[in-house]
């Protein structure tokens, strides 16, 4: 029986501090009740002696100092995987929302993951036709490769995403292929365009998404891309697909991480953007790639918004890639230009 | 010794009570897990730990325990070849004890202690040896013989030497000091935080060849001397350090590759076996350790792998070689010092970097040096490090840029206008300097060519005039400017073309030795002056440049390195046939 505490000593935006608590982990996954019984999520940020700091993945609207009760899991937030997601649609965390049953999982995975040894890696060299012309002659992407496009407002990347995602192929071979589409803080709008193109087109068999919209909280955005991940990861190193993850749109995912720290006053690095950002964001992408012995693979594409085009420290300190937002002749990808970044 | 008691864990940062008998840097194992960390700040009892492994699942209650010893390396046969994390776990070892991911504390020796060495003893019992002295050599690879030395504060006289395959962690010496027998094996262990100790320090007077005509020719580096090459993403820094680990005329390359992509260590891993090393003929990776820490390994340990690499390339030195570090990227090494000083609520300096953060940068490039080693045969030993930097927007501006150029006396800049235009190495000729001319000119002077000096002068005068030409044809166009600006502007258009760029991926472009960087350049300048004298005659640009002489001066680039005498002849092709241009 896990032990539930009555301790919420104070609540600022995000993060809850409980106090009088015994064997907490960090890292630990922490459930909430409410007053009228609702349940929210969180995780262990910090634990300081019998103090631990909680970060909520979901609004803290309507949580309280005196009555909410807290349970700490003692397990970290795992995702059940199993073959059946693909085809189905889930929450920012993982929980299925397209009116289906639960998936029975083959196992649960911690979302984190580890790091790939850098040993165990296969070089990328296989090329992917994307059938893009500018993609393909002049910033070719191979397999096992993150790949990041930098937009602006009003110009049309979900149709480039949906396109690459759509005719995206090794030539000359027949390989499973699969989409794992992670959607942090994107309009309705854009979310239903993925999705009515998946179907259109049957990809959506192959695909399993994970959406976190607009109106969703936007802390529980820190936890979708790595449930894309680990999807991937199963399906690639597991199942011998070829994994394209499609991450959109980086930035709401950056600007999360930002409240957070902000919440927990951090010192900020760079415009407000606390000093992890790069290993944050690097422990996402570095998930993509290809290891020796596995026929599986998995290539990142990630979306990003830029107001006007300049260099944003989320992208450009920490993607180490490279924007130009000029007018070229190509009318859509005039303004994204993708450096392949191997 | 005694247990310490977690009490907070905030990230990689991890506080414990109960450590008073912690002394700082030094390492301990965290939890059950035996996760590896390092005291970095002691209050009272309180020790607060950097790990350098992921601490989810770490909670208060759980034990620390100290190992009592400050971070160090392992150094001994088995360094070669090898490819360790940021703290020195060989990461083959690891893949082969846990598979493909790195899961949390593994405990994996940095050398292998089954595999025996053929121990060559060079000195005899008796014989009275000091530290650094070698007492035997060890041939660790085709291209590496390495040197078992006297430990660093060993002094006296050998008692027992002996010969044959040992492990490193048997007897090989017994000496006799002040203080008592010592037996001597050939592990020595050396704390990283901590420059290994030489006898004097050196001016540089050698340049690193690196085979880059840029580099070698407009802006060279002396063995021993520090670099820096900054530059925004995407411009090619990682290809220039690549070049350099593969081509420079070091004896042993230390390849840092600190907080990389997975993919770009992939790549050296599957590249450098398969290289052959240009002097030896033997695989470059056999003259290379290669420490790699990727940007998602814990940023712990990505701090660490720079101290990790330098203290090997020290104990290489110390033996007497000319060693090369190519630390890529340090902004990433500052970027992890940034991150911990966060968790440990410091103040911050400029853009949240720590206020040491220029300290610790010009302590790191200070560990380069051409030295006087250690031992009664004052052997010379040169270490080199070139770093690269990757400041946000290729922001020269950034402190880490600052903080380095204040210490180095080279500096590469890669421009993203060039890599655009697709001349590679985009290093720009305008903005680059190297501030090792006086110390290496006499070099170049005595082996290469005693008129190489005024040649290099005159090319970069060259190239300078051509830019502020540049911005007279922008106003007003090519027609207005005389014959001889005109000359001006298609010579340098000649030097960035066929001497600047350089094709990495062209089997003979990619080496040029410096005796043909001497004659390339010789070519193009003799074509300028002759030129010079035929417009003086009368003859126009345009009528010299539809000679065919430019498309083989064009093409001298890809002349063999046993072939040299071809460039010769295109030498006196040019004085022939423009003597014969312009004449009436």
């Amino acid at each position: 029986m896990l032990k539930e505490y009555l301790t919420i000593r104070e609540i600022a935006g995000p993060l809850v501090l409980v106090e009088e608590v015994e064997g907490v982990k960090y890292e630990e996954l922490v459930e909430l009740q409410l007053p009228n019984g609702e349940r929210r999520r969180g995780k262990v940020l910090e634990v300081d002696g019998d103090k631990a700091l909680v970060q909520l993945f979901e609004e803290a609207t309507g949580v309280d100092v005196f009555q909410s009760r807290v349970t700490f899991l003692g397990k970290g937030i795992e995702l059940g995987v199993s073959e059946d997601m693909l085809g189905r649609v889930f929450d920012g965390l993982g929980r299925p929302i397209d009116k289906g049953p639960d998936i029975l999982p083959e196992k649960r995975v911690d979302i984190n993951g580890n790091p790939i040894n850098p040993y165990a890696r296969e070089y990328p060299s296989e090329f992917i036709q994307t059938g893009i012309s500018a993609i393909d002659g002049l910033n070719t992407c191979v397999r096992g490769q993150k790949l990041p496009i930098f937009s602006g407002f009003g110009l049309p990347h979900n149709r480039l995403a949906a396109q690459i995602a759509r005719q995206a192929k090794v030539l000359g071979k027949e390989e499973v292929f699969a989409v794992v589409f992670s959607a942090m803080g994107i309009t309705f709008e854009e979310a239903d365009f993925f999705t009515s193109d998946f179907r259109q087109t049957g990809a959506i068999e192959r695909a399993v998404l994970f959406l976190n919209l607009a109106d969703d909280p936007a802390i529980e955005r820190i936890a979708t891309p790595r449930m894309a991940f680990t999807a991937a990861e199963y399906l690639a190193f597991e199942k011998d697909m070829h994994v394209l993850v499609i991450l959109t749109d980086m930035t709401n995912y950056c600007e999360a991480l930002r409240e957070v720290s902000a919440a927990r006053k951090e010192v900020p690095g760079r415009r407000g953007y606390p000093g992890y950002l790069y290993t944050d964001l690097a422990s996402l992408y570095e998930r993509a790639g290809r290891i020796k012995g596995k026929r599986g693979s998995i290539n990142a594409h990630s979306y990003s918004d830029h107001a006007g085009g300049r260099q944003d420290p989320p992208h450009s300190g920490s993607h180490r890639l490279y924007h130009r937002g000029s007018g070229h002749s190509f009318k859509s990808l005039a303004q994204k230009r993708c450096v392949t970044s191997h | 010794m005694k247990q310490g008691t977690i009490v907070k864990v905030s990230g990689p940062l991890v506080v414990a009570e109960g450590m008073d008998e912690a002394r700082m840097y030094d390492v301990v194992r965290v939890s059950e897990k035996k996760l590896i960390g390092e005291v970095i700040e002691l209050k009272g009892d309180r020790a607060s730990i950097q790990v350098y492994e992921e601490t989810g699942g770490l909670g208060p209650g759980e034990p620390v325990f100290s190992t009592g010893m400050p971070l160090s390396v392992e150094l001994g046969p088995g360094l070669m070849e090898s490819i360790y994390d940021g703290i020195q776990r060989p990461l083959n070892v690891i893949r082969d004890a846990v598979g493909d991911y790195i899961t949390r504390g593994i405990d994996v020796p940095g050398l292998d202690r089954e595999k025996k060495w053929l121990f060559q003893p060079q000195v005899q019992a008796g014989d009275a040896v000091v530290s650094g002295d070698v007492l035997g050599i060890v041939n660790e690879t085709s291209t590496c013989v390495h040197k078992i030395m006297v430990p660093y504060g060993l002094e006296g006289r050998v008692k027992d030497i002996r010969q044959g395959e040992f492990t490193i962690e048997e007897r090989v010496v017994t000496i006799e000091t002040a203080e008592g027998i010592k037996e001597v094996t050939m592990l020595q262990r050396w704390p990283v935080r901590k420059a290994r100790p030489y006898q004097e320090k050196l001016v540089p007077y050698v340049p690193l060849i690196t085979g880059q005509r840029v580099f070698d020719t407009f802006f060279p580096i002396g063995k021993g001397g520090t670099a820096c090459v900054p530059g925004p993403f995407g411009s090619g820094k990682t290809v220039i350090q690549h070049l350099l680990a593969k081509w420079a005329d070091a004896d042993i390359i230390v390849y840092i590759g600190c907080g990389e992509r997975g993919n770009e260590m992939a790549n050296v891993l599957l590249e450098f076996p398969e290289l052959e090393d240009p002097r030896t003929g033997e695989p470059l990776m056999k003259r290379t350790v290669l420490v790699a820490n990727t940007s998602n390994m814990p940023v712990a340990a990505r701090e660490a792998s720079v101290y990790t690499g330098i203290t090997i390339a020290e104990y290489f030195r110390d033996m007497g070689y000319s060693v090369a570090v190519m630390a890529d990227s340090t902004s990433r090494w500052a970027e992890a010092m940034r991150e911990i000083s966060g968790r440990l609520e410091e103040m911050p300096g400029e853009e949240g970097y720590p206020a040491y953060l220029g300290r610790r940068v010009a302590e790191f490039y200070e560990r380069a040096g051409r030295v006087t080693c250690h031992g009664s045969d004052n052997r010379e030993g040169a270490l080199t490090i070139v770093g690269a930097v990757s400041p946000p927007g290729g922001d020269l501006s950034d402190p880490v840029v600052q903080a380095t150029l204040r210490v180095v006396k080279v500096f590469w800049s890669l421009e993203d206008i060039l890599a655009f235009r697709r001349h590679f190495p985009a290093i720009s000729w305008l903005n680059s300097y190297s501030l090792y001319y006086e110390n290496i000119d006499d070099y170049y002077v005595k082996e290469v060519g005693s008129d190489f000096i005024e040649m290099r002068s005159e090319a970069l005068k060259l190239l300078q005039q051509e830019a502020e030409l540049e911005e007279i044809v922008r106003l007003v166009g090519v027609d207005a400017l005389s014959q001889d600006d005109r000359l001006i502007l298609e010579t340098s258009r000649s030097l960035r073309e066929d001497f600047l760029h350089q094709n990495a991926f062209h089997e003979v472009d990619t080496y040029a030795s410096v005796d043909k960087q001497y004659k390339m350049l010789k070519l193009i300048l003799n074509m300028h002056e002759r030129s010079k004298e035929a417009l003086e005659r009368g003859a126009t640009v345009d009528q010299l440049s539809e000679l065919p002489l430019r498309e083989k001066i064009a093409r001298a680039r890809y002349t063999p390195e046993k072939e040299l005498v071809k460039i010769d002849e295109i030498f006196t092709d040019v004085d022939e046939t423009l003597a014969s241009i312009g004449k009436k």
